[in-house]
């Protein structure tokens, strides 16, 4: 069960540490850059966020839209073939 | 493939045809190269690879010592060129180690050893099942002047790729399918990537849109989330669009949707438009089922394709929405399809689909050649391309845009005109 979000382009980094930080505390098993090293700027400012369990991942998606430092976060959208 | 040096050897030549006296003549260490060969690698006796077999060898039995000798001494002997004189060859079993080939290079009377070169087939001829693809023919594809795009790269994400198809051969030039088997049980992505880019014009199966390279990324599971329908792994389906900005890619095809938007999706779709990628996506096979806006199809950076059956109207499944930007053939679409069955397809090798998805390849590929063509263009003028040019069909009741058929259906000659 994953949340992606996006921190906002004039976020310092000690907001988005602190917002990282504090994600083990809401459930997030682990955090990832969704783009590791990338030179795009946008990009760069998007993380994939790990919970445990629907649950904690609506505890996630809770805490970091609230968070001032993102922009939004979210479930990651359901695809299918076609 | 061995050669001795030809002054070492001729010394030991009588005649133009050696006889098995002469041959006893030779020293061992002359031939002591060869012998190593058969010790080692268990290979049988040489023969001469340029010069006439010696007579001595021709259905007589004769030992592989004496074979060897026979050999080196005809390959001298009578060469049908002074500069093909020396050259023997002999079979050695798959996998021998390449030291026995350096032992043999460094045999005093050896001057080259090297295995044959390996070449295949490059057959060239009409491709047989290319009748049956009606959906080249409606675009114009037989007419239009594509130009080589080997160098142009179209991303693929998808269920995955049999990428050693025959007609998906030297295709597939990038497959990323980290965490997940290389197999396609699926088939989708086999499917797709054939309307793309099967080769063209190598007398086996179809052909291909496009002379195209193909960057495939595996974003499905190899069994169905639910039982029966086959979902994105959300995190994957997100990194690879975020991979494909920096791949190199000029078109990137979608064959897949879904209901909800998504920030996330939408700023990745954004960069890859900012990145110079044309994104081509399905419009959606629910129209009898609420015909909802399907993405990312829906998003403006987005080219969105629909599907049209043989006749040229709109297929009944195809949705609908002031979003399309042009529609394409999606009914009875032949494709490739992975050499196995697997758990989910019994279909092998070829087979017709149906679908928006069979429409958006055709778009993608479109969208690569035109920028082949356009090298300094980027996607507002390759999707400004594609509409402009397409056909307009009965259906749009004489407008020049309409939501069933959006700009009406990819005319590939008038794209590349």
């Amino acid at each position: 069960v994953v949340v992606s979000f996006k921190f906002r382009g004039d976020a310092g980094d000690r907001e988005c540490h602190e917002v990282l930080d504090a994600l083990p505390g809401h459930g997030a098993r682990r955090v990832d850059p969704l783009a590791p090293g990338t030179a795009d700027p946008e990009l760069s400012r998007l993380y994939l966020a790990e919970a445990g369990s629907e649950d904690d991942a609506e505890r996630i998606v809770s805490y970091l839209s609230a968070a001032p430092a993102v922009e939004f976060a979210e479930r990651p959208p359901t695809r299918g073939l076609r | 493939v061995v050669r001795f040096h030809e002054d070492a050897v001729r010394p030991h030549v009588r005649s133009a045809r050696p006889s098995a006296a002469e041959a006893a003549a030779v020293p061992t260490e002359l031939v002591s190269a060869l012998r190593a060969a058969r010790e080692r690698a268990g290979a049988p006796g040489a023969e001469p690879l340029f010069a006439p077999a010696p007579a001595g060898t021709r259905g007589a039995p004769a030992s592989p010592e004496d074979r060897d000798r026979m050999a080196v001494l005809a390959s001298v002997a009578q060469p049908p060129d002074p500069a093909l004189a020396g050259y023997v060859v002999l079979s050695l079993p798959q996998g021998a180690a390449g030291s026995l080939l350096a032992d043999m290079q460094a045999h005093p009377a050896v001057s080259l050893v090297e295995p044959a070169p390996e070449r295949w087939l490059l057959a060239e001829g009409p491709d047989p099942m290319r009748g049956q693809q009606w959906g080249l023919d409606a675009i114009h594809w037989p007419d239009a002047d594509r130009p080589d795009a080997h160098a142009v790269t179209v991303a693929v994400l998808d269920t995955g790729v049999d990428q050693g198809h025959p007609d998906l051969a030297g295709v597939v030039t990038g497959y990323e399918h980290e965490g997940r088997g290389e197999s396609d049980p699926v088939g989708h992505g086999t499917h797709v990537s054939g309307i793309v880019a099967a080769v063209t014009g190598n007398a086996v199966g179809i052909s291909g849109v496009a002379a195209v390279s193909l960057h495939v990324w595996k974003i499905f599971p190899d069994t169905p989330e639910d039982g029966e329908n086959f979902y994105v792994d959300g995190p994957t389906y997100l990194r690879a669009l975020a991979a494909v900005q920096t791949s190199g890619a000029r078109s990137l095809n979608l064959s897949i949707g879904g209901t909800s938007s998504s920030q996330t999706e939408q700023l990745l779709f954004n960069r890859l438009r900012a990145a110079g990628v044309t994104a081509c996506a399905a419009m959606g096979n629910e129209f009898q089922e609420g015909n909802p806006t399907e993405y990312p199809g829906a998003y403006d950076t987005v080219v969105s394709v629909g599907a049209v059956a043989e006749d040229g109207t709109r297929a009944e499944f195809s949705n609908t929405g002031p979003h399309i930007d042009l529609s394409a053939p999606g009914v009875n679409i032949l494709s490739t399809l992975p050499r196995d069955a697997s758990q989910w397809r019994r279909e092998t090798e070829y087979a017709s689909w149906s679908g928006t998805s069979m429409a958006t390849p055709h778009v993608a590929a479109a969208a690569a050649l035109i920028a082949a063509r356009h090298p300094d263009w980027g996607p507002d003028q390759v999707s400004e391309r594609l509409r402009t040019t397409a056909a307009k069909l009965s259906g749009m009741g004489g407008a020049d845009v309409t939501d069933e058929l959006g700009a009406g259906l990819l005319d590939l000659r008038a794209a590349l005109a």
